[in-house]
């Protein structure tokens, strides 16, 4: 048993850097530039912005602070075209544009001399032409240059290029002399620049791979670290700690989930044993009808056709539609409070347990069904003992295991009905508050209720497991491995 | 000539286990019922533009004959073109001089000009019967009945297909980590190290060589993305079935060339036990909010990709029952090669209980999806969409009727999968 166990909690280890490594993968990919959302930025004009400077030091700080400067994993795999100093361009949508362009140009020093002068074009076209009319040109010219800070795509630049050249070019009239010549002569060398890099482009070095070894001071590193200490970091939506934003939103998942187990338990433990004692019988086809139904019925329609009858006015308004407790309620007295609680939660607790009671009798039956068959029930009826104590004391008591066992199983979907039915019923939980994050695209927070939701479940399996063995000691792991 | 039926089966007794598991299947009355209503709702499903539009399905105009629905048919595909003047023309509005109206006369997206904002089916509606919104409108006017018809066609093709991707998925793994356990794939020490340091090199030319050409085919369309990644998939394999060949050359070498068991089973076995442990609807949250565009075939990847281990864990254990029946040594005894044994001899055997898993994941993939709509509706012709109107009660029969066609479908491939398990393994019939 102990090395089923120890096995158990070893296997459970590569499971667990699996889901944080998945998760680690989800951030990557999470849409925009975290810094950025961190800083509450909108505007990007910052080439050109007066406080630029300002601007790209507070930057610099928070992806810092944010732990985003260092190197993603323990190691990195990437075409030689592009340079190891890449990661040291602090403004993402800048260091993915000249990752892009080095990928697919290849030869890197013409390319960074290329990005490089975009800055001295932007220090010529640093003053607010006096000239209201030349304003328009000085604009775009302007913003052509964010522009191409920001893109990779030859074709792209190649455009931007021709038409800001173009526009400097003529001023308002065609016969017009050039109104920033300065500008325009910068813009020309930029141009020269590109074509410079894009002459010498070097394609094939993409296909040479180009490994680098960065050791633990590397991005998933602090990411497992703080995972497995479920420090989930500060969500830049709400300023707040992101575990202790869940921490607040959890009493009322746990209270659902609690109320919802026990009444599964309660009502399911005594109809499964009773159809399995009058198996065949009228009553054993109408519970399993009943419940097969059940069990099919979408967990959101039911909810929302309670509310829709139960909880509408227009119908039978008997209960409350949404929310935990009356508005100003706080100030009542404890009791009161409590029974307006109980009754606002009728209907959800209805919502939250037929499903998982459909669930539980059906394996209360079947586990039944196999004790009665064995020897020692027969032994027990033999002593003339009464059919219900047989049921009740010897069948079911050895049947209890699997029955017990299987609520690791009914983690993860309880998890994901508190997702549905608290947005529904509007119970201020954990599920509803995830809702939230989504709609506000807070994508750190729900990735972290993702990998702790994970966590969970696959504590609450291997917990299972583990109980499994130290109550059923035939248990080995092979064994169940195998079958 | 029933009864003459009858007696032929009689006399031709069924004789393999497959005929036996028909036969069973064919009286189960209810697994029978479930198919019939099925193919009912397939048939709603792939006649839903003739069943539920706002064109006339056979029209004379002006002297002319139209087929309204099929042209649009051949239009979508680029076959034949409406004319400027026709694309835009209310057939409503217009006198026609004969006409042939599908039963429901509302398209899934077309708003009732003439209502503004929701009506239940027994409010009065002020039309002749034909025009009649059967089972209301919704909050923004549009026919209830005609977006439910429409969503039937969304959510089998998305359970279909889902189901599709997971038994994909799970079959190859499952008879892969089945057949091989943990014990009968030997592998060379050299080809071992060699793979184990193989797969970031694969990744790298697979993906990260090939990153801006994924990128312009994402620009591109969908489909050239399906394309790209299928092309560097088959790139990974390859590099890793390449270095896996080339270490085979060093068999004859004392310590590297031993061959040692490389516990398959237990690898694969890990990874479906984590996938299983996600909760299926919060991954399809999570990925939801990660994704910038959604559409029906991120969904139906997304669905597939969660739920391949329920068939794998059937596959595998089928697997590893087959892998020690007599035929099956027979098989390796004459040296046949394993991909051979596998797709050709074990896994037609190992097909049927599969297919009992296929039908209940179907049943759940529709569920997932109507759930994922239910939650963040984009305006999409589906029942989950139509049920979330109901929120923050609208209206009892946007709750009542799109539930209940996601109930009857989810139970009827319920029933399905029962009356499968029943043909075909009656002693699981608890």
């Amino acid at each position: 048993m102990w090395r089923y166990i120890l096995k158990r909690i070893l296997l459970f280890i590569p499971t667990l850097i699996g889901i944080i490594l998945l998760s680690f993968i989800l951030t990557l990919n999470a849409p925009g530039d975290r810094v950025k959302d961190c800083l509450g930025e909108v505007s990007d004009n910052w080439l050109i912005d007066e406080n630029a400077a300002i601007k790209r030091q507070n930057y610099i700080r928070k992806r810092k602070e944010l732990n985003l400067d260092l190197p993603i994993f323990y190691f990195s795999i990437t075409p030689s075209s592009v340079p190891d100093t890449l990661n040291r361009i602090p403004v993402q949508e800048e260091r993915l544009a000249q990752e892009e362009l080095a990928k697919r140009l290849g030869n890197w020093p013409y390319i960074s001399d290329y990005y490089q002068y975009i800055d001295e074009v932007a220090h010529e076209l640093q003053e607010k032409p006096k000239n209201d009319t030349l304003f328009e040109i000085w604009l775009s010219a302007r913003e052509v240059l964010t522009r191409l800070k920001k893109s990779g795509n030859p074709k792209d630049i190649r455009q931007s290029l021709e038409y800001v050249i173009g526009n400097l070019q003529q001023g308002l009239k065609p016969e017009d002399p050039a109104p920033f010549p300065r500008a325009l002569a910068a813009y020309e060398e930029l141009e020269r620049k590109f074509a410079n890099a894009e002459a010498n482009s070097k394609p094939s070095e993409g296909w040479i791979p180009r490994i680098r070894f960065h050791g633990f001071a590397n991005q998933f590193h602090r990411w497992m670290i703080n995972m497995v200490r479920l420090d989930f970091g500060t969500s830049c939506k709400t300023g707040r700690s992101i575990r202790s934003d869940i921490l607040a939103h959890l009493p009322w998942t746990l209270v659902m989930s609690f109320i919802s187990i026990f009444f599964a338990y309660g009502i399911s433990i005594p109809l499964g044993i009773k159809a399995a004692r009058k198996r065949g019988s009228r009553f054993d086809k109408i519970t399993e009808l009943t419940v097969f139904i059940l069990f099919s019925l979408p967990r959101f329609w039911v909810a929302l056709v309670l509310i829709s009858f139960l909880g509408n006015d227009e119908f039978l308004g008997w209960f409350p539609s949404n929310g935990v407790q009356t508005t100003g309620s706080d100030s009542w007295p404890f009791f009161d409070r409590l029974a307006d609680w109980a009754w606002h939660l009728v209907l959800p607790t209805i919502a939250y347990t037929y499903a998982s009671f459909a669930f539980i009798s059906r394996q209360v039956r079947g586990a039944t069904i196999e004790a009665l068959s064995q020897d020692y029930t027969r032994t027990a009826r033999a002593k003339g003992l009464s059919e219900k104590v047989v049921a009740w004391k010897h069948a079911f008591r050895n049947s209890l295991i699997p029955i017990v066992t299987i609520f690791a199983g009914l983690l993860p979907s309880l998890i994901g009905g508190s997702i549905i039915l608290e947005r529904i019923f509007a119970i201020p939980g954990l599920g509803k508050r995830v809702f939230d994050y989504i709609r506000t695209d807070d994508f750190y927070s729900v990735i972290a209720f993702f990998t702790l939701s994970s966590i969970l479940v696959l504590a609450g399996i291997l917990l299972s497991d583990i109980l499994y063995a130290v109550v059923d000691p035939r248990i080995s792991f092979s064994g169940r491995n195998k079958k | 000539m029933k009864q003459k039926k009858a007696h032929n089966s009689r006399r031709k007794a069924p004789q393999s286990a497959r005929q036996m598991a028909m036969r069973r299947f064919r009286q189960n009355k209810t697994a029978r019922f479930a198919i019939w209503l099925i193919s009912i709702l397939v048939t709603v499903a792939v006649f839903a533009d003739f069943l539920a539009n706002e064109k006339p399905i056979y029209a004379v105009y002006q002297g002319k004959t139209y087929f309204p629905v099929i042209k649009d048919y051949l239009h979508d595909l680029g076959i034949s073109k409406w004319d400027g003047k026709m694309i835009r023309l209310n057939w409503k509005k217009t006198e026609l001089e004969a006409a042939v109206w599908p039963p429901v006369r509302y398209g899934k997206n077309e708003a009732d000009p003439e209502f503004i904002g929701r009506k239940s089916p027994f409010d009065d509606q002020g039309k002749s019967w034909k025009e009649w919104h059967y089972l209301g409108t919704t909050n923004e006017s549009k026919d209830v009945l005609s977006v439910m018809i429409h969503g039937t066609r969304v959510s089998l093709t998305i359970g279909i297909l889902a189901m599709g991707v997971a038994g994909f998925i799970g079959i190859l793994l499952g008879s892969i980590a089945g057949y091989y356990g943990d014990d009968r794939m030997r592998i060379s020490r050299i080809q071992m190290l060699l793979l184990f340091i193989g797969i970031p090199f694969a990744w790298f030319y697979a993906f990260q060589a090939r990153s801006i050409t994924l990128k312009d085919a994402a620009e591109f369309s969908a489909y050239s993305v399906m394309g790209q990644l299928l092309l560097s998939l088959i790139m990974f394999v390859g590099i890793l079935v390449a270095l896996y060949q080339f270490g085979r050359l060093f068999r004859k070498i004392p310590f590297l060339g031993t061959k040692r068991p490389l516990p398959l089973d237990l690898i694969i076995s890990r990874l479906a036990e984590l996938v299983s442990a996600l909760p299926a609807i919060l991954v399809l949250v999570t990925l939801f909010a990660l994704m910038d565009e959604r559409s029906n075939m991120m969904i139906f990847i997304a669905i597939g990709f969660i739920s391949w281990p329920g068939i794998y864990r059937f596959t595998r254990g089928e697997m590893l029952r087959i892998r020690n029946l007599e035929y099956i040594k027979a098989a390796q005894s004459l040296g046949l090669p394993d991909s051979r044994i596998m797709i050709r001899h074990a896994l037609p055997n190992a097909m049927s209980p599969i297919l009992t898993v296929f039908a209940f994941g179907i049943a759940s993939s529709i569920l997932a999806e109507s759930a994922l709509s239910f939650l963040f509706p984009q305006d999409a012709a589906t029942w989950g969409e139509l049920l979330s109107g109901a929120l923050g009660n609208k209206g009892w029969w946007l709750a009542v009727f799109p539930g209940f066609a996601i109930f009857v479908t989810v139970t009827l491939f319920n029933l399905l999968g029962e009356g499968l398990r029943d043909a075909i393994d009656p002693r699981m019939k608890v």
